[in-house]
This record gives structure tokens, sequence and C-alpha cells, in this order.
């Protein structure tokens, strides 16, 4: 009975976050990644050392593409544009896409989840359908089909990535409702006569909410990465704009010559993964101890 | 002159149910679908009477599967009957209710009574306010994620009751009844917060915020530390003298039934083996398991805990799917095994239950005059 006790406690999100900070250094190392990153983000435009090559304009003496030196922390591109500027001033849309793609897909995941769960019968039949089809798809097919719809931008690497994130968070969503819809309190909430969509809104999805939460986070990395890559293929953000993947692959014809050119920003978009991983694994682990691992590396 | 039992409803009966069952169908298999084979059912009630007077506390006991606590759930209609009557005897309140509903109550005799069996779902929200139900798990009827305030509050804005300051005094009082105090203290937090015994009071102050007069109570304290059973289960007696409440208290433990009931129904496999007076019952069991029900009851002399005790049972319950034909107890009874006399008619036919002695009543053929009570069962 107790044990039972604990988990429940475990699942308000809060007293996961305070448990998982005081007992494990992982997640303070991740907290510690994440929130400099996200500094880096905001305050990124007015500590880079040349704001107008960080927005993509060429210096007035071109001066190719240097390696890291003092002048230039981190060198410069092939056009010599500074590449540190570049990475502070694209961190923001690099941070943001993520951001926004995992709000709206955990948004949009967690209802229909719930809903497909609680509704049961024909709902809960179509519903799972549709979450699977959508589990189906390759976020970059859908950006390629998005592509010769509505052309290339910011949209197409939201959009791709929104329409093939919510369903995993539908489908947990539907399994954590699923056993909260046999719950008593939610048999008397029935019996009373509260309206259907009022038991959705304030029984299932407030107790369905936690675990899909630390999912969305232990995701961030991920989208991190999809949506780089999208902009590597040159699919989403225009070439000359600065985000993270868009700078990878501007270095990537000169991986050989120049190498730090795509291996610097490649580097960012790896530490924001690992930061963000680093939270969400442990907020997972601590929500359900059976998946913690047994071995240690060196964290 | 064997009498067989049928409910006699007089002026203080609250409740009697007649012959209720509850059956749940099993999916159907393609094959079965193909071969056009009948439906199954699980037969969790299976043709169950029983009347209760107003003040009662009405034990149904028996073990887990038995259908006990369907059959409480189905008289307070939380589950749909499959067949079967549940007359209840209404307050004016409710009768009122329905009649602004424009809802005209299904009347089955001359007292009065209601056919809950018989009325929609859509009309059954004002029954909410009669017959309320407490919960086994303290853990798993509380919304983990409500406070206090609004877990008790909900039922009162459901039904629309009173303003937000009225249903402010509606839950501090409940709160004092079930002796959380101070109330207010306890509204702002959270089910987890508090132990399982304070929970369970949670659950009571929720079951009688909206004054019920009927309380189904499913195994109420089998999930608390022992040390706080007698403490809810006091609190519950005080309130029905206090409120003046009638409780249907399902258990399977027959020592708790002994302390709290004053009738008791022992049932099997979804039916009714033996009912009566509490005492009369557990001091005098007719029914082959329900002596052996009170045989498995600890011996709480530690001497004797080396005796391994022989229990007058064999096997396991069956299925509820495939009942035994004849009497359902029959592979399990040992004494079935012992007396010839009798055993062409467990064979064949169920026993009724029969009114052996005063308010006692027990369905097997080993009492009375068999080919007698075949005979009335015929009429």
């Amino acid at each position: 009975m107790s044990d039972r006790r604990g988990l429940r406690r475990l699942r308000d999100i809060r007293g996961l976050i305070e448990r998982s900070w005081r007992r494990r250094r992982t997640f303070k190392a991740g907290v510690i990644i994440s929130a400099t990153l996200i500094l880096i983000a905001i305050l990124g435009p007015f500590i880079a050392p040349y704001p107008s090559e960080g927005w993509g304009i060429p210096p007035e003496t071109p001066r190719g593409a240097r390696p890291p030196s003092w002048e230039h922390l981190f060198g410069t591109d092939a056009s010599g544009r500074d590449l540190l500027s570049r990475i502070l001033i694209g961190a923001s849309v690099a941070l943001l896409q993520v951001v926004i793609v995992i709000a709206v897909s955990l948004g949009i995941g967690l209802f229909i989840g719930a809903l497909s769960a609680y509704y049961r019968g024909w709902i809960e039949r179509i519903l799972n359908y549709f979450i699977e089809v959508f589990m189906a798809f390759p976020a970059i097919i859908v950006a390629l089909a998005l592509r010769s719809m509505i052309g290339r931008g910011l949209m197409i690497v939201l959009l791709s990535l929104i329409i093939t994130w919510w369903s995993w968070y539908a489908r947990i969503a539907y399994i954590y409702a699923r056993s909260i819809r046999e719950m008593d309190y939610v048999l008397l909430a029935e019996l009373s006569g509260l309206p259907r969509w009022r038991i959705l809104f304030r029984h299932i999805i407030p107790n369905t909410m936690t675990p899909v939460i630390v999912q969305a986070i232990t995701d961030t990395g991920g989208v991190l990465l999809e949506a780089a890559s999208i902009n590597f293929l040159g699919l989403g953000l225009p070439a000359d704009y600065p985000d993270w993947g868009v700078l990878v692959q501007n270095g990537f014809n000169y991986i050989y010559s120049y190498p730090w050119i795509s291996l610097i920003p490649g580097a960012f978009i790896l530490l924001a993964a690992l930061g963000f991983s680093m939270i969400g694994d442990t907020l997972r682990e601590e929500l359900d101890p059976r998946l913690r691992r047994r071995w240690k590396l060196w964290f | 002159m064997a009498r067989i039992y049928v409910p006699e409803p007089t002026e203080k009966t609250i409740l009697y149910v007649k012959d209720l069952k509850t059956w749940f169908p099993l999916r159907r298999g393609i094959i079965e679908v193909l071969r056009r084979l009948p439906r199954r059912y699980v037969h969790a009630v299976d043709g169950v009477s029983f009347q209760i007077e107003e003040g009662d506390v009405f034990g149904l006991a028996g073990e887990s599967g038995c259908g006990k606590t369907t059959t409480g759930k189905t008289i307070i209609r939380l589950i749909d009957p499959t067949s079967g009557v549940i007359a209840y005897k209404p307050r004016k309140r409710l009768l009122d209710e329905w009649a602004e509903m424009g809802y005209e109550p299904p009347v089955i005799d001359k007292l009065g009574s209601i056919d809950l069996a018989k009325v929609p779902s859509k009309y059954l929200k004002p029954l909410r306010k009669e017959m309320q139900i407490i919960f086994q798990d303290p853990y798993g009827s509380l919304n983990p994620r409500a406070r206090i305030y609004d877990i008790l509050e909900e039922p009162l804005l459901i039904h629309g009751i009173g303003t937000r300051e009225e249903r402010y005094e509606f839950v501090a009082k409940a709160l004092e009844a079930v002796k959380l105090i101070p109330p207010e203290d306890f509204m702002r937090r959270y089910p987890h917060q508090l132990s399982g015994g304070q929970r369970q009071r949670v659950g009571i102050a929720r079951a009688l915020i909206l004054q019920p007069r009927f309380i189904v109570a499913d195994e109420p304290v089998s999930m608390l530390d022992v040390s706080i059973r007698a403490e809810i289960l006091e609190l519950m007696m005080e309130l029905k003298r206090r409120l003046g409440l009638t409780y249907v208290f399902i258990t399977h433990d027959l020592a708790l039934a002994r302390y709290i009931t004053n009738k008791i129904a022992i049932m099997y496999l979804g039916k009714i083996v033996e009912m009566g007076d509490t005492r009369r019952v557990l001091e005098n069991p007719l029914h082959p398991y329900t002596k052996a029900l009170i045989a498995a009851v600890p011996d709480p002399d530690p001497r004797n805990r080396h005796i391994l005790r022989e229990l007058p049972i064999k096997g396991e319950v069956p299925s509820a799917v495939n009942i035994p034909r004849g009497c359902r107890f029959r592979p399990r009874c040992v004494v079935y095994d012992n007396t010839p006399r009798i055993q062409k008619y467990c064979q064949t036919i169920e026993p009724p239950l029969i009114e052996v002695e005063k308010g006692h009543y027990v369905s097997c053929w080993l009492y009375g005059e068999p080919e007698e009570i075949i005979k009335s069962l015929r009429k």
C-alpha cells in the first residue's frame, strides 16, 4: 500500500522535479546545460562579437574560412563570417522551433490520446487507427511533401515535426488514460452526472499528464536533431539563416578542408540534445524506478 | 410445510430485490459467430432476492468473485441489471424531482415502491441523492489531482445545490461529520497528504454530502490498517444513528460482519445460499458453504496454530460462465458426498431458499422435504 502511495505522489510533476533535483546529479547537470543554452538563446544577439555577420551579412573585407583564433573564437565560415556570432544569434531560432513543436504536439497528443481512451467505442477505434497512421510517417518525407505545397520556410519545419510527433504523445496518453478511466473517482463522477467532457478535463487529462510531459522533455533532444536535419536538407529555413542545422549544412562542402564550420555548430546541437535528454531520462527514471539503469559510466 | 422465500415488503421496508440477475456478455470468437453458438454470459448475479428494512445494516458476504460487489452496485444502478426487480421506497424529494423532470416513475406495489430496474439512465441523476456508495479502495476513489474541497464540492456543483458560501458550509459540515477537524485545514489538502483512514473518511463524506439515506459500503475497511478499522466502523455506525441511514455492507470478513451487521446474506457464485439474522446465521450455520466459511476463520488461540485444520470444502470456485447444473455448490460440497439420500436432487434441481426457522433461510436440499419443496416450486 505504501508503495502505491509513493507512485501516486510521483505523478505530480512538481514533486517529481524537486525530487530529481535533490537526488540525481545527472538531472542537475542536464538543467545546467539546458539553462546555459537557453540563456545563450536569449542573450545571443546582444553578446555576439560581430552581430551583422551573425545575421548572415559577409564582412566588408573578405577573409575566407579561418580556423579558430582569438579574434574569431570558433573560426569563420567560407564567406568569412564569424561562426561564434552566427551560433549565438541562431540559438534562439534553433531552440524556439523545438519548444513550439514539443508544446503543440504535447497538447494535441494529450487531448487526442485521453479522448480516445475515455470515450471508448468507435471513437477509440477510429482515433487509434488515426494515431497509428501518423506514427508511421517519417518527418522528412512529410517535409518533402509540404515543400511542394507551401514552399520552403520555418513553417515546414514546425508542421512536419508536429504532424509526426503528436501521435507518439497521443499513444502514451492513451495508454495511461486507459488505466485512469477505470479508477473509482471517474466512476463516481460519472455516476453523479458530470458531463463526459468535463470528466475528461477534470479527471482524466490531469492524471495522464505527468508521464507524457516527461516523455516530451526527453524528446526535446530528438526534435532538435530532426529540425536540424530538415534545415540541413535545405527544406526549412533559408540557406544564409544561422539556424544550427543550416550552419552544419553550410560547412558540409568543406568538411575535409575546413572541418570546424560544420563540427562546432554540430557540437552545440549535440550539447542541447544531451542536456534535454539528461533531464528527461532522469525524470522518467524517477517516475518509474524500474527503468533505472544498473550500470554507471561516469554520471 | 416448507416456505420458499419471497420478499414481503412492509411499511418499514426501504428496498427489496426480487430475482435480480446481472449477466455480463462474453465476446464471441469468430468460430462461435460462424457456428451460431449462443452468446455466453458471466452470471455475476444469478437470481438474488432479499429485503432491507429501514435502519438495517444488511451484510453481503462470500468469497471473492461470488457477486457480492456486483449485487451492491446493481441495486444502486451503477451497473444495469439483466432482469429482476429492484424495488425502492422513495422519499418525497426524489418523487418531486422526477415530477419536475416530467418523469413518471414505475410504481410496482401498494406501498409506492419504485422499480429502479426500469428507470432509464437519464433519470438516474436524482437517485444519487438517495443512494450512494463507499468504495473499497480509498486510494482509487479520490482524484489525486484535486483538493479535498474540490472533491467534496463536485457532487454539489453537479446537482446545482447552494451558492458558493452555502457549498463551503456543506463541505465544512461534511468534513466535521467524519471527524476531519479542523475542516478548513483538510479542505486545502490533496489526497496524498492524508492517511488511508483519513482518505476513507473523505470517501464517506463524499457519499454523505448529498444527504442520502441508503448507502452501499463495498468492503470499506478491507484496505485499511487493522488499527484504524474499528474507528471507521464506529464512525459509520454513529453516522447511521445520527442521520438515520441504512447500509448494505459488503464484506468477505465474517468476524466483521458479525460485529456490524444485523442481517446477513451469504452468497456463492451469484446466488444467496443462506440468509437471516446475523447472529442466527453465524451461530447456527446450516448451509455446508456457510459452515466451511466459518470454519475458515482463523483461530485466535496461538496454542492451536500448529493444528492443520481440514476445511469442509473441496476444490475451487467454478467459473461463473458455466454454472454447474442442479445445486451450484455440489462439486465442492462434502456433505453431498456423504449423503446419498439427497444426491439425485442436488444433481438436477437448484434448491430454492426455504425458511428453516423464523427469519433464517437456506438453500440446500438437506433441509425440509425435497418432494414437498419441488411441489411448491412448481406452483
